[in-house]
């Protein structure tokens, strides 16, 4: 069962970072919040939230699973305004959701998350980390647009470099020295390649101002950040270009 | 002297392009032969009509390989690639006062006619450029069966070496597969491949991206 009352900001923004890679997700509830985890039809990039019950004015919950159409409730969130208070109530027996905005009620039938898949991170061995705000990478990203599909990431002693290169001269780079990130550790420099396309999705759905950023060689990007004002965490996972196969 | 200019394999991303021009006093022969009609026909009655306008024709044939269509490609867009092309077998083959007939490669039938009068050595009586063109003048159907038989051989002699390719058009679900998966067998793009167009450009990409999944223990 299920029975909460969250602010509106709150579950648009668990929404809005899955609904970026697919179009519907199984969320697993717990007594203790929720959590779901899914895979983009590509495969290329990988979603995981969890949210603890704290984020939520009111959770009450037995472990249960919920296959949601992102987009449907994506809708169904454009009809209030973020500080709105919503109730979600789950009806079993008719498998439907049932969401209230003010006067407003809008029931939403839900997918059969039995046939949804349960998608397994992968385990990666990462040699380099760094913590910045998210306002720099969207720099970095933004320079990157008008150049290439794709940007590559290094982390050395130098500190954090985002670059692009395009077929001809065109280049762009934007350096972070060390003093200019929130925290840096390397076991070795590392350095990967993505497509821009996914990278900047996924840059652009954080609402935490600080992000983790976990990179190896060749190897997919972790991107770890806070969701629902610290009472939450979210991570995305997107496997890289190479030049050498 | 009537000259008749056409290609054939603009837009496949496998294989060459090929510019085909005759020249004849008159079309009679061409006529008698029915050359109008070689869309309609067999591929073995094409190639007899083929052999049949080399024997009687004065002619020319330029293969242009898909590594020069790159090099033309890097400062040209394919309309003044084709145009250059057309220019240089229309070159070799007319001679002063000749009316050349084209069937028109540009949205722009007159346009296409003036650029290639443009970059011509020579002066012709006069140029018609048509869309269709093969249709309405037999000098026209006559090169274009040239161009068509020609590219159809070299079509042959590389599904020999490679296999199934498909038709060699970006759109046929065959060929895309078929460029996708000697990427990732090969690490490369197959030989014969124009490689400036966007579906061999995709296919070397797609295959650069790994998934999650090559990363799972």
């Amino acid at each position: 069962m299920l029975h909460a009352k969250v602010k509106l900001n709150i579950l648009k923004e668990i929404v809005d970072t899955a609904s970026i890679l697919v179009p519907e997700a199984k969320f697993n509830i717990e007594d203790n919040g929720l959590m779901t985890k899914a895979v983009d039809p590509s495969r290329i990039a990988m979603v995981s939230i969890e949210v603890r019950k704290e984020a939520f004015e009111e959770f009450e919950a037995k472990e249960s699973m919920l296959g949601i159409d992102l987009e449907k409730l994506k809708e169904t969130l454009k009809l209030g305004s973020s500080e709105d208070v919503l109730i979600l109530d789950w009806d079993k027996d008719a498998n439907t959701l049932v969401l209230k905005v003010g006067n407003l009620t809008r029931k939403m039938p839900l997918i059969d998350a039995g046939g949804m898949p349960d998608p397994k991170m992968p385990e990666l061995d990462l040699p380099a980390k760094v913590t910045l705000p998210v306002e720099e990478i969207k720099k970095g990203v933004a320079a990157a647009k008008s150049i290439s599909d794709n940007i590559s990431l290094k982390i050395s002693e130098d500190g954090f470099d985002l670059s692009s290169k395009a077929e001809g001269a065109d280049q762009a780079n934007l350096h972070l020295p060390k003093d200019a990130l929130i925290d840096i550790e390397i076991r070795e420099s590392a350095r990967s390649t993505y497509p821009l396309e996914q990278f900047s999705k996924m840059i652009n759905a954080i609402k935490s101002p600080n992000v983790t950023i976990r990179l190896g060689t060749d190897y997919p990007l972790d991107i770890i950040f806070e969701m629902a004002n610290g009472m939450g965490n979210g991570r995305y996972l997107l496997a890289p270009r190479v030049e050498n196969y | 002297m009537l000259c008749g200019a056409d290609e054939a394999g603009r837009g496949p991303v496998i294989g060459p392009m090929v510019v085909a021009a005759v020249k004849v006093e008159s079309e009679d022969f061409l006529r008698e032969i029915s050359v109008r009609d070689s869309k309609r026909c067999t591929p073995v009655r094409r190639e007899r009509l083929a052999e049949l306008i080399k024997e009687k024709c004065a002619h020319e044939i330029i293969i242009v390989p898909p590594e020069e269509i790159d090099r033309m490609r890097e400062d040209m867009t394919l309309n003044e690639l084709e145009v250059e092309v057309f220019a240089r077998v229309l070159n070799r083959l007319c001679t002063d006062g000749c009316e050349i007939y084209l069937d028109a490669a540009d949205v722009n039938e007159e346009r296409f006619g003036d650029e290639i009068r443009r970059k011509l050595a020579i002066k012709p009586g006069k140029i018609v450029a048509k869309h269709g063109g093969d249709d309405i003048y037999p000098v026209v159907s006559a090169a274009s069966i040239l161009a068509k038989v020609t590219r159809d051989a070299e079509i042959e002699r590389i599904k020999e070496e490679l296999g199934e390719i498909g038709s060699g058009y970006p759109a046929d679900p065959i060929t895309k597969e078929f460029l996708r998966k000697w990427v990732e067998e090969h690490g490369d793009l197959p030989p014969y491949t124009r490689r400036s167009w966007k579906t061999a450009k995709k296919a070397l990409e797609s295959a650069k991206m790994r998934t999650l999944d090559d990363f799972m223990r």
